[in-house]
C-alpha cells in the first residue's frame, strides 16, 4: 500500500487548494510545498492558494516567508488559511489573510468541488488578446476563437470550437493524459502538463481542420481529429 | 440626443487623430453639427493636426475645473459649417481627470451636437478609461501590422466589457501593392482575427503627411485616395450604404498588366 501523500494539491476554480498532513515537520514545510508544486509551472501565475494547515501552530513570520516564496516563484497569492489553531489564525490575520477553521465558500467563487468528477466550464465568446480563462478543477470549452495574446489554462482538457491561436495549457496541474482539441489548431504555444510545444513555422491553415494534441512519450504530438 | 463615438486603437501612431479629424470634417461638410474632443490630455495633437492651435485659449481642463464656460472653450472651425473642436490641456496629466468628470463634460455637449467624436489617447490606462466612459459607439483604427492588430483585439475586448457591444474598425494605411507582394497582411487576415464590422479601408497616401503638417484635414480639398476613402467612411457612419471598394494594386507591373489586357 502506498503511503498517504503528506501534501495534497488540488485545483479549484481560482487556484490551488493545498492540504498539509499533521505528520510533516513545520521547518521543512516550505521546501516540501515548493517541491510539490514545482510541476505546476507558470500557467497558474496570478491564481490564489488556499492553505489547509490543520491544528499546526505557525507564526506570522513563517506565513510571511511562505507568502513571499509563493509570490516570487509562482506569482501565487495566499487567499485563505484553514486552521484549527487560534495562534495560526491570528498570525494569518496579521498578514490580512482570511483564516477560519472551515473553508469560506464565497471567497472561492464556485467553491471547491465536493465531487471527484471534474466539471467543465464553457466560454461562450471569442477570447481576445489579454483575456485569460483559468479553470483548475476541470475542463474548458470555448465556443469561439482564442486569439493571439489570449490564454486558456485548465487542469483537464481544453476544447475550442473555433480557431485556437493563443496560448493553451491543458493538464495544468500535471495531468499528462489531458488533451487539447480545436477546430483549427494554430496555438502560439501549446502546453500539456510539463510539456511545451511551439507553433510550427510558416503554413497557416484557415477554415476548419480539426486536430487534437496529446502527450506521447513525454512529447506533445498533434493529430487530425476524427473522433476519439 | 447626439451620438458619442470614441476613436481608439490601443497602439499609438496608427492614425487615430488623423482619422478623428478627417471623419469629423467630412461629417460636418455633409451637414452634421460635430464636435471633436481631444482626450489625449498632456499630449494634445488634434488642434495641431487641424491647424487650430493658435486659436486655443481654454481647454477641456479649464471647463472641468470650472474656470470657463463650455461654449468658450469650444472652437469653431470656420472652414466647415458645424465643425468644432475642444482641445486638451498640454501642461497636465491624464490622471488629473477622473472618468466621472469626463462623462459629465461630454454629456453637456450632447444636446448641442449631432455627433461628438472623442479622440482617445494610445494605451489602455487612465486616458483610455476617460475617453471611453462617455462613448456609446467606438471606431477602432488598425493598421495591417501584427502589433497593431494585437492591440486592437485587446481594445475591442475592453470596449465590449464596457458595454460597447459592437465596435467597428477602420483599416488604415493599407497598401495593396505590399499585400500583393505578400509583404503586408490583407483585409481578410485582419478580419479573421478581429471579427467585427469593417467600417472602411484607408489606403496609404503621402498626402496625409502633408495635410497633418499643414493643419488642413485632407477631406477639405484633397481628392486623393485617402481623402475619398475618409469621405466614404463618413457617409457610411450616417447610414449610407456604400460598398468598400477593392483597391487596385498600384505596383508597376499590375498597372502595366491592366493596360496590356485593356482593363482600367
Amino acid at each position: 500500500m502506498r503511503a498517504k501523500e503528506p501534501i495534497l494539491v488540488r485545483g479549484y476554480r481560482n487556484g490551488l487548494y493545498i492540504t498539509i498532513d499533521a505528520s510533516l515537520d513545520t521547518d521543512e514545510l516550505p521546501e516540501r510545498i515548493m517541491d510539490r508544486i514545482k510541476n505546476v509551472g507558470p500557467s497558474v501565475r496570478g491564481a490564489s492558494v488556499i492553505l489547509e494547515i490543520g491544528e499546526r501552530t505557525v507564526t506570522d513570520d513563517f506565513l510571511r516567508d511562505l507568502q513571499k516564496r509563493f509570490e516570487r516563484e509562482y506569482g501565487l497569492d495566499i487567499s485563505q488559511v484553514i486552521t484549527g489553531s487560534d495562534r495560526t489564525r491570528v498570525a494569518a490575520e496579521v498578514l490580512r489573510i482570511r483564516a477560519a477553521p472551515t473553508l469560506h465558500r464565497q471567497e472561492v467563487d464556485t467553491g471547491v468541488s465536493d465531487t471527484r468528477d471534474p466539471d467543465t466550464i464553457s466560454v461562450r465568446h471569442t477570447l481576445r488578446s489579454g483575456g485569460v480563462e483559468r479553470h483548475l478543477e476541470g475542463n474548458i470549452l470555448v465556443l469561439g476563437d482564442v486569439n493571439p495574446g489570449a490564454e486558456v489554462v485548465a487542469s483537464g482538457d481544453v476544447i475550442v470550437l473555433g480557431t485556437l491561436r493563443g496560448i493553451v495549457h491543458a493538464g495544468a496541474l500535471g495531468d499528462e493524459s489531458a488533451k487539447v482539441v480545436a477546430l483549427n489548431l494554430q496555438a502560439t504555444q501549446l502546453r500539456i502538463a510539463q510539456c511545451i510545444a511551439r507553433a510550427p513555422e510558416g503554413g497557416r491553415v484557415t477554415g476548419i481542420n480539426p486536430e487534437y494534441a496529446l502527450v506521447e512519450d513525454g512529447q506533445i504530438v498533434v493529430r487530425d481529429f476524427a473522433g476519439f | 440626443m447626439g451620438r458619442r463615438i470614441v476613436v481608439t486603437s490601443g497602439k499609438g501612431g496608427v492614425g487615430k487623430t488623423t482619422t478623428a479629424a478627417n471623419l469629423g470634417a467630412a461629417l460636418a461638410v455633409n451637414g452634421k453639427k460635430i464636435v471633436i474632443v481631444d482626450a489625449d490630455i498632456g499630449l494634445r495633437n488634434l488642434d495641431v493636426v487641424m491647424g487650430l492651435e493658435s486659436r486655443v485659449v481654454f481647454t477641456s481642463m479649464d471647463v472641468i475645473e470650472g474656470k470657463c464656460e463650455l461654449n468658450k472653450a469650444i472652437i469653431r472651425d470656420k472652414r466647415a459649417e458645424g465643425l468644432h473642436i475642444l482641445a486638451a490641456a498640454q501642461s497636465r496629466n491624464k490622471s488629473d481627470v477622473r472618468p466621472e468628470q469626463m462623462q459629465k463634460l461630454i454629456r453637456q455637449m450632447d444636446d448641442d451636437f449631432d455627433i461628438t467624436i472623442i479622440d482617445c489617447p494610445a494605451g489602455i490606462e487612465q486616458g483610455f478609461e476617460n475617453a471611453v466612459v462617455a462613448a456609446e459607439e467606438a471606431v477602432v483604427v488598425v493598421t495591417p501590422e501584427v502589433s497593431s492588430i494585437r492591440d486592437a483585439d485587446r481594445v475591442i475586448g475592453l470596449l465590449q466589457a464596457k458595454g460597447i457591444s459592437e465596435p467597428q474598425y477602420i483599416l488604415n494605411r493599407m497598401s495593396q501593392r505590399l499585400v500583393d507582394r505578400g509583404d503586408m497582411l490583407g483585409r481578410e487576415d485582419v478580419q479573421e482575427i478581429l471579427a467585427i464590422p469593417l467600417l472602411g479601408v484607408i489606403p496609404e497616401d503621402s498626402d496625409i503627411v502633408a495635410s497633418s503638417n499643414s493643419g488642413k484635414p485632407l477631406v477639405f480639398d484633397g481628392s486623393g485616395p485617402a481623402a475619398e476613402a475618409f469621405k466614404r467612411v463618413a457617409r457610411r457612419m450616417t447610414g449610407d450604404d456604400i460598398p468598400i471598394p477593392e483597391f487596385r494594386s498600384e505596383g508597376r507591373w499590375s498597372r502595366l498588366w491592366g493596360k496590356l489586357v485593356g482593363a482600367n
